[in-house]
């Protein structure tokens, strides 16, 4: 078991559990804005996708980063993948809060890229990441990528909710 | 000319080779992941001198090596490669495009089958249980393979991409199906039989990627271990999913 278990809880464990309690406590104290199994679909399209893309670029033969200390899979790096269930949830809940429409899209999911790959920087910074031919750059264009998808998911699933709305179902309009 | 050339192959070659082929080489493009792969190897030792192509797209090594399995019959002596042609590595190579074929038509089978069942699964359950699947062999492999070495997953390009297929796709469907055929039926025997009869089809397919040199079982591995692993699988999976869908049902009809 000892592979599971950090060699040193140093700065990138901190870092990751930091991070997730900040992230977790906001989510909770933010008012409630969707119905309960939209509110968990948006946090599982977060946790899929990033679990999915780190499965895919992260292992050999691709391979181009390690998450944390190591090249084996810690529970931190569990922790990590959950990290992004909350980023993917507070993501779409401005973006339904605020009611953007048009150009205004673009330009939020433009900053959102930005501040997610800042935030990746930020933890290249505390060692969660290493880079093995991956950079910045590409992660701002991963970023653009999955929250376009996100956005068009959030279009999708909003029809489908008011589709198959039950009358004693929640409103969300 | 080169030697293939003649009236026999003409036809296969202008149509499929020249069109088809670059067609598809240009939608396969976006597969940015060039290397100097097995199939480049094996032609510059056939053709005996220096000859890789820099940026090959994987879809047409793909193509050209079944084109060169179907058309030009390779192992059997074909003209281009005349009788010194390594077969056993020509057939590593065919072995890799055997199991992308096999795995991509499965999925592909499968992703049909999806849209033509008719289901009560609701998008909401679909979208979560993916996410859940892909999660719990995200730490099955992590755990498995990447720390404790008890699988390995084959480093070519090829096999890996018909491995995340496999499990991306056959497996994340084919549990939804599972899931809602099993929802369908109320009798215990039944719902074992067909409980029985996933796992087998599951552990089964594991084995055929085996087969296939798309994941390679250390020798610690036991044949249970794999019976085990996907029972818990199932069994979670339908846990959640009752979880899900009760969840779930509160606010949409499904």
């Amino acid at each position: 078991m000892s592979k599971l278990l950090p060699e040193h809880f140093d700065a990138n464990e901190w870092f990751v559990l930091f991070t997730f309690c900040v992230l977790v406590s906001t989510l909770f104290m933010l008012p409630r804005r969707f119905p309960r199994s939209v509110s968990i679909v948006f946090s599982c399209i977060g946790l899929g996708i990033s679990q999915y893309a780190d499965y895919i670029l992260g292992v050999p033969p691709i391979d181009l980063y390690d998450a944390d200390d190591t090249q084996f899979s810690e529970l931190s790096d569990f922790f990590l993948y959950y990290l992004y269930a909350p980023f993917a949830y507070l993501f779409l809940y401005f973006f339904d809060k605020w009611k953007l429409r048009g150009l205004l899209i673009s330009l939020y999911v433009l900053l959102c890229s930005a501040a997610g790959a800042g935030f990746e920087a930020l933890a290249v910074y505390f060692h969660v990441f290493k880079y093995k031919g991956w950079s910045i750059g590409y992660s701002f264009v991963f970023y653009l990528f999955v929250q376009s998808v996100d956005v068009l998911l959030y279009y999708l699933i909003k029809k489908k909710y008011n589709q198959t709305k039950r009358a004693s179902g929640p409103e969300w309009t | 000319l080169p030697p293939y050339y003649n009236i026999k192959y003409s036809i296969y070659f202008n149509v499929v080779y020249r069109y088809l082929l670059r067609y598809i080489q240009g939608l396969c493009s976006f597969f940015t992941l060039y290397s100097i792969d097995h199939v480049v190897l094996y032609e510059q030792h056939a053709l005996g001198k220096p000859y890789c192509y820099p940026l090959q797209p994987l879809g047409l090594m793909i193509l050209r090596e079944m084109l060169q399995l179907v058309f030009l019959q390779a192992p059997l002596g074909n003209p281009v490669f005349g009788s010194d042609v390594d077969v056993g590595y020509y057939w590593k190579g065919v072995i890799v495009m055997a199991a992308i074929v096999v795995f991509f038509s499965i999925s592909i089978l499968f992703i049909l089958s999806f849209s033509v069942t008719r289901r009560r699964t609701h998008l909401f359950e679909g979208i979560i249980m993916w996410c859940f699947l892909v999660n719990l062999q995200g730490i099955y492999i992590g755990v498995l393979s990447n720390d404790f070495k008890l699988f390995v997953i084959s480093n070519k390009i090829g096999n890996f991409m018909a491995y995340c297929v496999c499990r991306n796709v056959i497996v994340s469907l084919s549990m939804i199906l599972f899931l809602e055929l099993n929802s369908l039926v109320h009798k215990i025997w039944k719902k074992s039989l067909y409980l029985l009869g996933y796992i087998l089809f599951l552990v089964g397919l594991e084995y055929f990627a085996e087969l296939l040199e798309i994941i390679h079982h250390s020798e610690k591995w036991k044949l249970w271990w794999s019976f085990a692993h996907w029972t818990i699988v199932i069994l979670l999976s339908f846990v959640v999913h009752k979880v899900v869908r009760h969840i779930v049902q509160k606010e949409v009809a499904v």
